[in-house]
């Protein structure tokens, strides 16, 4: 009875989980600030003259600006501060001018160097609690369940 | 985000420290809570699978980022917490859902070039609560603070366990 209970209790968060992947997916278009932003991007000359957040990636560095790719939409972005190069990520808080392009109030650089050596130290610590767990728990196969280790329980 | 293994570091001693003072923590809090650090980075799938081709394949919309927002990251604790025993799985939940928190505040001090971060209240509130623009994720500094700190912990954890 506790078993079959759990189950269902598992499947229903994981179908509230779904749903709400889905309804979030439908909906920040319209609420979430970066989402909404680049959602303008689609009718870029409806939007010229309105405040946007972009998450962008550089492409290209012309003394006219900076060349960068939101999600398929190329832009060219003025005011960049830093030294950006090729395949970096930027983000752009600024207004959508005619021609495509971004005159950035403000921006922040993340170079495309650093990345790498950040997922390998984040999956280090995915693999850090991973082993905190399995260090304290085990399964127990009659329940189906975690149980604390022996003398871990108090 | 800092990186996962300062978040997991800031979970690891923001549970072991209170556990010198009570006995209402079990040994293996800390483990729960620093699982629980990593979850709202399970939004992070996008990389190996992204949401649009996802949403090609069901039809609908989807969207990963949803798991680094509070509803949907308190329902993947409920979904962890029915894992364990049924004795333990309310306090998993309060522990996992502690580390996640802790997950979310860390959160709060990345640098954002409009001066806000994402809404992680989502689906109570859209409301942008404003970011303390501290570090970028890839800076090293969080990670150097946070690993000698953990480390002496542990040291000192372990010293208290022989005793």
């Amino acid at each position: 009875m506790e078993d079959a209970r759990r189950v269902l209790a598992l499947a229903l968060v994981a179908t509230l989980l779904v749903a709400s992947l889905v309804h979030y997916g439908a909906v920040a278009d319209r609420h979430d600030i970066v989402q909404s932003s680049t959602a303008k991007l689609d009718h870029y000359h409806r939007h010229v003259g309105e405040t946007v957040y972009l998450w962008a990636t550089v492409t290209e560095v012309r003394a006219a600006g900076v060349v960068v790719t939101v999600e398929g939409h190329r832009l060219t972005v003025r005011g960049v501060t830093g030294d950006p190069d090729p395949g970096d990520v930027i983000q752009i808080h600024g207004t959508l001018k005619p021609g495509r392009v971004v005159e950035a109030e403000r921006t922040v650089l993340s170079v495309r160097e650093r990345r790498l050596p950040l997922y390998a130290v984040s999956a280090i610590g995915v693999l850090l609690a991973l082993a905190a767990v399995a260090r304290r728990w085990r399964l127990d196969r009659d329940s189906w369940t975690l149980q604390p280790r022996k003398g871990d329980d108090a | 985000m800092p990186d996962l293994l300062t978040h997991v570091l800031v979970a690891y001693v923001g549970v072991t420290l209170p556990r010198w003072r009570t006995d209402t923590l079990p040994a293996w809090a800390a483990s729960v809570a620093m699982l629980g650090a990593t979850l709202p980075d399970a939004a992070k799938a996008w990389i190996l699978l992204d949401g649009t081709t996802v949403s090609a394949v069901l039809g609908v919309p989807f969207d990963w980022h949803a798991l680094h927002r509070l509803g949907p990251a308190l329902l993947v604790v409920a979904a962890l917490a029915l894992l364990v025993g049924r004795e333990y799985r309310l306090r998993t939940a309060g522990l996992l859902a502690a580390g996640a928190l802790s997950h979310f505040l860390l959160d709060l001090g990345v640098t954002r070039a409009a001066g806000v971060a994402p809404p992680y209240l989502y689906p109570l509130s859209w409301w942008h609560p404003p970011s303390a623009n501290l570090y970028l994720s890839s800076d090293p500094w969080p990670l150097l603070l946070a690993a000698p700190v953990a480390a002496t912990v542990f040291v000192l954890d372990r010293r208290r366990s022989d005793a």
